[in-house]
């Protein structure tokens, strides 16, 4: 059984429980001579790595064991019917991802998956689908797959075992292996590497060695959560890379999406392939689907973003800040910020995540692409929202939102921070919202209270915070509904922390639910406990433990609804607040 | 029809053929009584195996050698213009794409007339059947005839498993013991083909299997015949090899296999179709002469040198056939792993 213990996507890392030995995953089986009789420095390696030496030779025995044959079938005849795989070794090497729920083992593979190597598009929705056949507890192994450069991809794919077989296969055939692909070895005027192996032109051991110092880093990265920066920095080194990468955001969408967290490290879309992450994507259909405007704010304020995060906190949004206070009724006006890869974000929701937990290369020059995302945003979200006025104040982008909007004002002339574009900024906002009814602060809280609401739990959410006020300084919220506590907002997370009357009230509204047996937990709640949990739960979410309608405790998502109904090992919820159970009435 | 059947139906393709014209006929050296003799080597054309026109084995392209209608008269026209072509070789391999046996490829007439020409002829006559053709009343009739006969049976394992699921030939390991008992109870000689590589295995797996089914017939089929696969047009083998999903076995594995069953009791040899060339036994190209001449060598029993032969290539071969078979893949590595 392999226990995970960590998350990032699809990517995981944990324990392999194998009959004798326990192996921490993704790792690199050595097969082959490398691991019979190590080399020092490897046997050192091996000895930190748990079983993973044991787990290596037990795969790679069954070569000796005079097994009965085993066939292979193409992938080009997909269709035919193959008989069932062997049972022995510790590995069920399936003819396709449907064999697995016959399978024994917990390690899983693929026949002929070399094969993918041809079929990139093809590997990448067949890896989603052996997840969902192999369930959470068992190993993904690709055999022959892995180079030292995709190593990050295969895992973030959901794999958790590769191997050195193809370093192996191509050290015979002369290839030098780096984190950007190959080069002969025939045609190294100098080595560009100074490992050990290098110095003594042992080509195997390099290329051994690159693979072991890769899967140190993939680990790193699903624990940094900066697995996926890893993988597009990688992409340039192969199309193979790059069209699975592509299938997999264009077409495993909703597969991605239900185990992208909601919270999570700095998301650096540096590349074109960014635009297609599924938080990203995420972010933009819940502004288009759950999120609603401040009903008394009807004039639309487009502002640039701006490298610091949260962006009220940076220098030209407090310029900005001071022009709409002069304008006059502030509070009628609604800030929303023209960005890419986001879009578009409604100044409420600009600590939700990854609202304040992105960056990108700022220099006014908007891709193909990144138009494209305010072409097909941008009039949804007017048509959804009708406004009364539309001011653009932006800068380089200016010029293709103001084409997008009928009868904008635009009052930045592409310099936003100059003084007369301020000036202009204030006098138009003055101009626009003096006839209309002066909007109090308290109310136009309320409204975003709601809005944020929405977005963070689902529609229907806004019902959770109507009536509170707040105490403390933004973005440091106690909310609060006739004194008592519902929530906390805190400005790192971007999320509303709830208490367990908040939860009673998020559970009222069937929002945010996780149904567990009949028992208080003591601690944190374990997926064997956990019965049923909302479609819409992500990882990172406020999870309501309920026994029914009664609500046990609250706390976060550590698994996607799917793994924690299915999975009888670990953590499914980090439990904040639990609930006492009632004195026995026993006794 | 199993699934596998159909499919290797669906890659057949049909020619159209002179009826009165055989496929081929050539000279080859053969062993007869220790001494290396000629032997002419004919291939009639008839209707084919009646297998093969059901649906067929997945490595076998001789099915488009046959033609819908062959008549007694175009048979005995076609055998009339090979014997002009014969010149006396004291072996006569005599092939038809099918079984001699089957009356409905070679009519009794024209089978009766073929063998006696060839008692008169020459010293030892050898056909091709499946086991199921091997039946006494034909065996005492040939050997009537003709007093040596040798009946060749494509085995090709002795794994029923993998005969049903890689090859999908139609009778078991046991039916063919059975027809080697009938043929050798009527006084006829068995020499039997074993396919080396048939698809969906690896390099190291086929040796094994080579290796185990040579064991198994030891001793009871007088001569055995290693032909590691060639590919052949509109095969299954073919589709296969034309996507690099097949790859014909190395000439390495080849001398592995022999050199395992040194010592067995019967005469093992091995003499492979297409040798050296992408569509047959190959290793790098530099090598395949030398190594084919080792095997040659050992087939006619004119000397052993199997262990002589080396080359570059013979690491590859090495890292080949054990990187093949530990990612359980059976295609081809070099064009995937590029």
């Amino acid at each position: 059984m392999l226990e995970v213990t960590e998350r990032s996507g699809l990517a995981r890392r944990g324990i392999l429980h194998t009959a004798d030995v326990e192996v921490s995953t993704p790792a690199i089986l050595l097969l082959g001579d490398a691991s019979s009789t190590p080399e020092p420095w490897l046997r050192e390696v091996l000895d930190k790595e748990g079983g993973l030496g044991a787990l290596s030779s037990r795969v790679a025995s069954i070569l000796e064991n005079g097994n009965p044959p085993s066939l292979s079938r193409p992938l080009s005849l997909d269709a035919l019917e193959m008989p069932p795989p062997e049972g022995q070794g510790p590995v069920a090497f399936l003819p396709d991802p449907k064999a697995a729920v016959k399978a024994k083992q917990d390690v899983l593979a693929l026949q002929n998956t070399v094969e993918f190597l041809r079929y990139p598009r093809r590997f990448a929705t067949t890896m989603s689908v052996l997840r969902q056949e192999a369930g959470y507890q068992r190993a993904i192994y690709t055999p022959l797959l892995a180079t030292p450069a995709n190593l990050p991809l295969l895992v973030h794919l959901g794999v958790d075992l590769a191997d050195t077989l193809r370093v192996q296969y191509d050290t015979v055939k002369g290839r030098f292996h780096s984190l950007d692909g190959t080069l002969p070895v025939e045609s190294l005027e100098e080595w560009p590497c100074f490992c050990p192996a290098c110095e003594r032109k042992d080509l195997g051991e390099h290329n051994l060695r690159q693979m072991l110092g890769e899967i140190r880093r993939v680990r790193l990265a699903i624990r940094g959560g900066w697995l996926r920066e890893l993988v597009e920095r990688r992409l340039a080194n192969d199309p193979w890379m790059t069209a699975t990468l592509r299938e997999l955001d264009l077409r495993q969408y909703p597969w991605q999406e239900l185990h992208a967290p909601v919270t999570g490290a700095l998301l650096k879309a540096y590349s074109p392939v960014s635009l297609h992450r599924p938080e990203v994507k995420r972010f933009r259909r819940r502004v288009s689907e759950r999120y609603r405007r401040p009903p008394s704010a009807p004039v639309l304020l487009l502002l640039p973003c701006s490298a610091r995060k949260p962006y009220s906190t940076s220098r030209s949004h407090r310029l900005f800040r001071k022009a709409i206070r002069s304008g006059g009724n502030p509070w009628a006006v609604h800030v929303v910020v023209v960005t890419s890869p986001l879009g578009l974000v409604p100044l409420e929701l600009q600590l939700a995540y990854p609202a304040q937990h992105y960056d990108v290369p700022v220099t006014g020059d908007w891709s193909r692409e990144e138009a494209g995302i305010l072409e097909e945003d941008l009039p949804v979200f007017l048509a959804r929202h009708r406004y009364e006025a539309v001011v653009s104040h932006l800068g380089a982008e200016g010029e293709l939102v103001n084409g997008l909007i009928d009868g904008v004002l635009d009052t930045s002339d592409g310099t936003p921070r100059s003084p007369e574009s301020l000036d202009r900024l204030e006098a138009t906002l003055r101009e626009l919202t003096s006839d209309l009814p002066q909007v109090s602060p308290g109310q136009r809280r309320a409204e975003e209270l709601a809005a944020m609401a929405a977005f963070q739990f689902g529609s229907g959410a806004e019902a959770l915070v109507a009536g509170c006020t707040t105490r403390g300084r933004y973005p440091y919220w106690r909310l609060l509904r006739g004194g008592t506590q519902l929530a906390a907002l805190t400005g790192e997370r971007g999320m509303m922390a709830l208490t367990l009357e908040g939860a009673r009230a998020l559970s009222s509204l069937n929002l945010g639910w996780v149904e567990i047996d009949d028992f208080y937990p003591e601690g944190n709640v374990f997926a064997v406990g956990v019965e049923a949990a909302h479609e819409d739960l992500r990882i990172g979410d406020e999870a309501v433990v309920r026994y029914g309608d009664e609500v046990r405790a609250i706390g976060v998502a550590r698994m996607s609804p799917l793994e924690m109904t299915a999975s009888s090992r670990g953590e499914a919820i980090h439990v904040r607040h639990k609930v006492r159970p009632p004195a026995s009435s026993a006794a | 029809m199993t699934e596998l059947a159909a499919l290797i139906e669906e890659t057949r393709a049909t020619r159209p053929h002179d009826p009165t014209q055989y496929v081929s006929a050539w000279t080859e050296r053969e062993v007869l009584d220790d001494e290396i003799v000629d032997a002419f080597v004919l291939i009639l054309r008839t209707k084919g195996c009646y297998w093969a026109r059901k649906s067929g084995c997945s490595m076998c392209g001789y099915v488009s050698d046959g033609y819908v209608s062959v008549s007694k008269a175009d048979l005995l026209t076609q055998w009339d213009a090979a014997l002009e072509a014969y010149r006396g070789q004291p072996v006569v391999k005599l092939y038809n794409s099918g079984n001699f046996f089957d009356p409905s490829e070679i009519p009794a007439l024209a089978r009766r007339r073929i063998l006696a020409d060839l008692g008169e002829r020459c010293e030892k006559v050898v056909v091709e059947n499946l086991p199921q053709l091997v039946r006494t009343p034909l065996l005492e009739e040939a050997l009537d005839l003709c007093p040596r006969f040798e009946v060749a049976i494509g085995l090709e394992t002795a794994d029923d498993y993998l005969r049903d699921h890689t090859i999908s030939k139609d009778f078991t390991f046991a039916r063919y013991k059975e027809a080697v008992r009938v043929a050798h109870a009527a006084g006829a000689t068995i020499k039997t083909y074993l396919l080396f590589k048939p698809p969906f295995l690896s390099e190291g797996a086929a040796m094994r299997d080579a290796t185990a089914s040579v064991r198994a017939i030891d001793g009871l089929s007088d001569t055995i015949s290693i032909n590691p696969t060639n590919v052949q047009r509109d095969t299954l083998v073919d589709r296969l090899y034309r996507r690099g999903e097949f790859r014909p076995p190395w000439l390495w594995s080849l001398v592995e296999v022999l050199k395992a069953v040194r010592g067995a009791e019967s005469r093992v040899l091995s003499k492979p179709t297409g040798g050296g060339q992408p569509r047959g036994t190959h290793n790098c190209g530099h090598c395949d002469a030398v190594v084919l001449q080792a095997v040659e060598d050992y087939s006619l029993q004119r000397e052993d040198w199997l262990d002589e032969p080396t080359c570059a290539c013979k690491g590859d071969w090495g890292a080949y056939v054990r990187v093949e078979e530990l990612a359980h893949t059976s295609v081809d590595l070099d064009r995937f792993l590029t």
